[in-house]
Parts: structure tokens; sequence; C-alpha cells
């Protein structure tokens, strides 16, 4: 069994000695003065917080630890992603882009500078989706992206694999497998962008598993939607209530993509034996 | 600057041995020295060790570096060399000379030092290089001649090219047959010009019409790929940029690269320290400072208020121009600071030649999409090219 993950702010470090951990910092510097060599042996990743710090004090850190850069106001923060690109020469870096109006900028510009991306689509509103679906379109088609854009690029294999994995193991908010402690120290749900991230009731670590029954219980929309299988619930929490019309339209496409790119693949053998090298 | 590479553009001399009318260079007499050299080399391979950098290219350029003798650049290469060593660094070294200097004797440092193999500058048809009281005529056989002796001698000879208004009236065909076709070289790349520097007529003449200069760039695209692409001809920067756009890795100019200020810095002979060779050469008041202070190479860029500026030049290009909303943001980042400042007089706006970089970009685009899909229709060998041409 893998063990649980925490995602801890910096300031609980100690209490979580020995655990596998995420930190999330808005300060570098105030990491790795923090940290010792033995904290780092456990260190999966990092999280900046802001957009606006130094960050080559982190670039300068041997340990070529994963790093997370957390945006919170996609249509504007963009233009502050050219100050980190420089950190990718070190370290793996991510940026989780919250798709909220706008968001799109961001998504290229990241893209520009060969991050990776990690949409965090939460519920999406239903004026975003239009973007949502611009951005997937980017994504599959636009030749200048060369890294992956979480929940589409998963998913998207996922299709295409016929290996149904749940948005909930893509987007890492499975509490099962990692807990977000929020900063006064409650284990909650891996939803930062989410006022209520802290109004999870019962067992975290069945967590995914008791929604999903709930959910086709209830005989809802879930109960019959052809994407279950890739979504797993996770559009109708915090919010039972969500309409996932919109949502569903970017499964559909994501459905469509890997149904072309397996008859791309297959008929590619095929072409290669004609007169060419 | 931090990352697992370092890039060096060193100038041993500020000194030329002819006299182009077009150079954005403020020469001196300046030469440095080994002793000065062998400072230069400590506080570059401090700032390695202090941000944890395993590699260094050092571009030697000037000024003209054949002014300095083969014996120097002996010396150099085995001082460079030991201090390296001693740290656990490695240097690689690449030359760039006009080869007006050049005789044999160069031979064995360029085999030895730079992986025998030399850049080198021409225009065709040349209408701004020149000696002093020659013409660009005698200049452009004299050229030819060294050349064609340094090939001899079995060194690769990569040669740079900036059209000029003759070149666009004369066109693509003609331009690209006179490099390949007549000098028979392999590998040559184009740039766009920079008229940094006191203000000249060849400086006012070189600044092309953009209309022109892109229909240039797409012929030459053009005619690369139907007559050079598959006989690996080299022609920078449509090589990189095929590559790009095939999904291949690729290694685009400086120009094109996301921030410059963190890829590289040059010095001159004097030590002056700045962004590249056209800073420290024609805007002092750019300069990051002066290696030969006491004080460390970081210290120096990290407190440097000019290099802060082009640290900065993407972000605000990202929110005052139209850049992020570019189909090519991830080939341009908004373009070279320094063709930027030395045609607009200003630092934060986007490259001027943009118009032309999206012309050769979407030509590109469409030819490595082109090459990708004749490969798919079972177009054969001979026709491939042609028609991927033909189609567009």
């Amino acid at each position: 069994m893998t063990a649980v993950v925490y995602h801890i702010p910096l300031h609980l470090a100690a209490l979580y000695r020995g655990k596998k951990i995420i930190v999330r910092v808005h300060d570098p510097a105030e990491l790795i003065k923090a940290l010792s060599d033995s904290d780092c042996e456990n260190l999966i990743g990092v999280q900046l917080l802001s957009l606006t710090m130094d960050a080559e004090a982190l670039a300068d850190w041997g340990y070529a630890v994963p790093v997370e850069l957390a945006m919170r106001r996609p249509a504007e923060e963009f233009p502050l992603l050219y100050r980190h690109a420089k950190l990718l020469d070190k370290h793996p870096v991510r940026v989780s882009i919250p798709v909220t109006s706008g968001f799109s900028k961001s998504v290229k510009v990241a893209s520009s500078l060969r991050f990776s991306i990690k949409l965090a689509v939460n519920q999406p509103d239903p004026t975003v989706v239009e973007e949502l679906r611009e951005v997937l379109a980017f994504y599959l088609r636009h030749p200048s992206v060369s890294q992956p854009v979480e929940y589409f690029h998963s998913t998207l294999l996922s299709f295409y694999h016929h290996d149904p994995i749940t948005l909930w193991d893509i987007q890492e908010e499975d509490p099962a497998v990692l807990r977000y402690i929020t900063d006064d120290g409650k284990e909650t749900v891996a939803r930062q962008f989410n006022a209520s991230v802290s109004s999870v009731i019962g067992d975290l670590g069945s967590f995914v598993t008791d929604l999903k029954s709930e959910l086709l219980a209830d005989g809802g929309e879930c109960a019959s939607c052809e994407f279950f299988a890739h979504c797993g619930g996770y559009f109708k929490w915090p919010r039972r209530d969500f309409v996932c019309d919109g949502v569903k339209t970017v499964f559909h496409a994501l459905r469509a993509a890997a149904g072309e790119l397996e008859h791309d693949l297959a008929a590619f053998p095929r072409s290669r034996t004609g007169t060419l090298r | 600057m931090i990352g697992n590479h370092f890039s060096l553009i060193l100038l041993p001399t500020n000194k030329c041995n002819v006299a182009c009318e077009y150079c954005f260079e403020d020469k001196t007499d300046d030469f440095m020295s080994l002793e000065q050299l062998s400072v230069v080399t400590d506080k570059v391979l401090d700032h390695m060790e202090r941000k944890a950098i395993a590699t260094l290219t050092i571009y030697w350029q000037g000024g003209e570096v054949m002014l300095l003798s083969p014996h120097w650049f002996a010396r150099a290469y085995e001082l460079i060399d030991k201090a390296a060593a001693a740290r656990g660094k490695q240097v690689r070294h690449s030359l760039q000379s006009n080869m007006i200097g050049y005789s044999h004797k160069w031979n064995q440092i360029i085999v030895d030092m730079f992986g025998n193999s030399v850049g080198t500058s021409m225009d065709f048809p040349n209408l701004y290089r020149r000696a002093k009281g020659r013409t660009p005529e005698e200049y452009t056989t004299l050229w030819a001649r060294n050349v064609r002796a340094a090939r001899e001698a079995g060194i690769e000879v990569g040669v740079i090219s900036i059209p000029n208004k003759e070149t666009l009236r004369l066109g693509a065909e003609r331009f690209y047959s006179y490099f390949v076709d007549e000098l028979q070289l392999t590998d040559f790349q184009v740039n766009t010009s920079f008229s940094g520097g006191e203000a000249t007529v060849a400086k006012r003449e070189s600044l092309l019409d953009l209309d022109g200069l892109s229909q240039f760039f797409v012929d030459l695209a053009r005619v690369w790929v139907t007559r050079g692409y598959e006989q690996g001809v080299k022609l920078g920067p449509f090589d990189e940029l095929m590559n790009q756009f095939s999904g291949d890795p690729a290694c685009l100019p400086c120009i094109w690269r996301q921030n410059c200020a963190d890829e590289f810095v040059s010095i001159d002979a004097l030590g002056h320290v700045a962004q590249c060779d056209c800073w420290v050469t024609s805007y002092p008041e750019y300069w990051f400072g002066n290696i030969f202070d006491d004080v460390s190479f970081t210290e120096l860029l990290q407190k440097s208020k000019a290099r802060r500026k082009f640290q900065a030049r993407p972000e605000k290009l990202m929110q005052h121009e139209t850049c992020a909303g570019c189909d090519y943001l991830s080939v341009c980042h908004g373009g070279c600071p320094v063709r930027t400042y030395a045609i607009t007089g200003q630092f934060f706006v986007k490259d001027p030649y943009c118009q032309v970089y999206k012309a050769l970009f979407s030509t590109m685009e469409e030819l490595a999409t082109g090459v990708a899909a004749a490969r798919s229709l079972h177009i054969t060998k001979e026709k491939r090219w042609e028609e991927v041409v033909q189609r567009r």
C-alpha cells in the first residue's frame, strides 16, 4: 500500500517529520532555510503560493525536487510565469491554473515556457466552459504544446488505453492518497481554491469510494453518465447540484480525440510500407 | 545563468582589422592579457561553482580574434583547461572570425581548441564589408580565398549572412545559389540586421522594408526545403524551426529564447560585462559592471540594475504587447532586445522584426506539415520536396 502524502504549510513541517510531504510556501528562501537534509528525504514536492517572490534561491537549491507554481488570478498573473521559467533547468515544474475567466492566457504562456500544467478545474462556472473547450483544442491541436495539460492529458490516455482513471487520481485530490493539511492543521481534500475545503465529514480514507457509492445510489446524473468511470463523481463535490452538461462536452471531445489518435496510429504502419525511408 | 550550462561571449580584443560600414561596435585598440584572462576564468568558475553549473561554452569573438596569435590562444586554452579541470568543470570553445587574418598557422589551434570548426560572416552581395581604403569586392575575394583554404585544410566553416537591399532585389534563389553552389558551403545562417552604435548611411540602408524582407525569408525557406534540406544543407534558423515544427529537439537562436538574460553574458577586452557582444560594444549605459572590479561575478550579475531590465523584459511584453495571444509565442517570446532597442530606442516593446518572424514561422510550420504529409502520401523521394513546396 502506498503511504499517504501530506500537503502541508511550511510551519507544520516539524509535525510531519518522517512522513511523505509536499510543502507549500510563499517564499522559497524560507523553505530552504527551514528544511534540513533529512526533511528533504521525504519531500515529494514544493508548492509555491506566490509568483511574485524571487525563485532564484530555489533554482540554486540542488534537490531537483518537483515544484508546483500555484496561480490565483490567472487572467492577470500570466506574465509572472517568466520569472520562474529558469526553474526548469533544475526542477520539474508544473503550473496549477484555476479555471476561472481569462485563464487561457496563463495556459498559453505556461505552455510556451514548457511548463507542465494542471488545471484546477473544481466545479467550473458555466461561463468558463467555452474557454475550457478552447484550451482543450489548444492542447489537442496546437503544435507548440509539448508538455501535459492535466486533466486533459491523462484522461486522453485513459480513453486511448481503454483504462479508466478518475479525475480524483489525475487531479491528485483523493484524500486516501494525498491529504491536504490546512494552515490550522486540519486534514481535508486537496482543493485548495475552494472555500468549502474544510467541510469534509467522515473518513478521508474512503472519501472518494463513499462519494461514488452515494452518487450512484442517488440515481441522479451520475447513475446514467457514460463518463462516470473517468470522472468518479469529481464534479459533484462539494456541490451535488452541479450540472455536468458543460464538462461532459469536454469528455466527449477527449474521447473523440483518443479515437482519432487510435485510428491514425493504426493506419501509420500501412503508410510506412511505401517508397519513403 | 542558473541552469546547468553557462555561455560566455568573450571578446579578447576590441580591435578589428577591417572597417565594415554597418558595424555596430565602438572599437578600441584594447587586448586582454593572459593574466587578465586568468582573472576572468577564475571569476567565471567561481560563479559556476556557486550556481552548481557544470559546463561552460566560450564564444570567442572580437573585434577580430585573429588579431591575437595562435600562440596566445594555445596558452589561453591551456590556462582555461587547467583551471576548469581543477574545479571539475567542462569548457567548450567556439570561434567567430572574419577570416581576413586567417593563414595555415591557425589550423592546429582550430583543431585543438575549436573542434576544427570556425564561424565567419559574409553577405551576398557584399555592400558594406571592406578593409580601410579597399572595396567590398576586394574584401570578398580575400575572404573567399581564405575560407577556401580553411576548408581545404579540413576546417568546417559556417557563415552568417545579413540580407541587404541588393539581396532582396536579387532574390532568394540567387542568394542560396551563391553560398551553396558557388562557395559550396553546407552550413550558413541568415540574420536580420542590427543597427547599433553610431548612425551611418549603411546602417540606415540596412533597415530593410519589412514586407520585402518577409518575402525573402519565405522564398528562401522554400528554396532550402526544395534544394537543401534533404541534401544535408544546414540553413539557420530555418533548420531549427523545421525541427521545432516537426516536434524534434530544436536549438533556436538567442533572439527567440525565453529570456537571453538566463542564458549568457558577454565580456569585452576591458572587462566590461553586458548581455551580449552587441550590448557590450555599443551601449555602455547597459553594462552590468566590470569583471575586474573588486566584486564576485555572481554579485556583479545579481546587483546589476541593467541586467534586471533584461530579466524583466519578457514579463513586461506579456503585459503590454500582444505577444501572449500570439500563436508563435513559444518560439519567439517577443524577440531580441538589442534589435528592439537599436531600431525603436525603447526596451520594453516587442522586436520590430515581428512581422518578418511571423511570416517565417508560419511558412516553416506549413513546410514541416507538408514534409510530414509528403511522407505519408508516398511521394517518391525525388519528387517529394518539389511537390511539398508547390502545394503551398
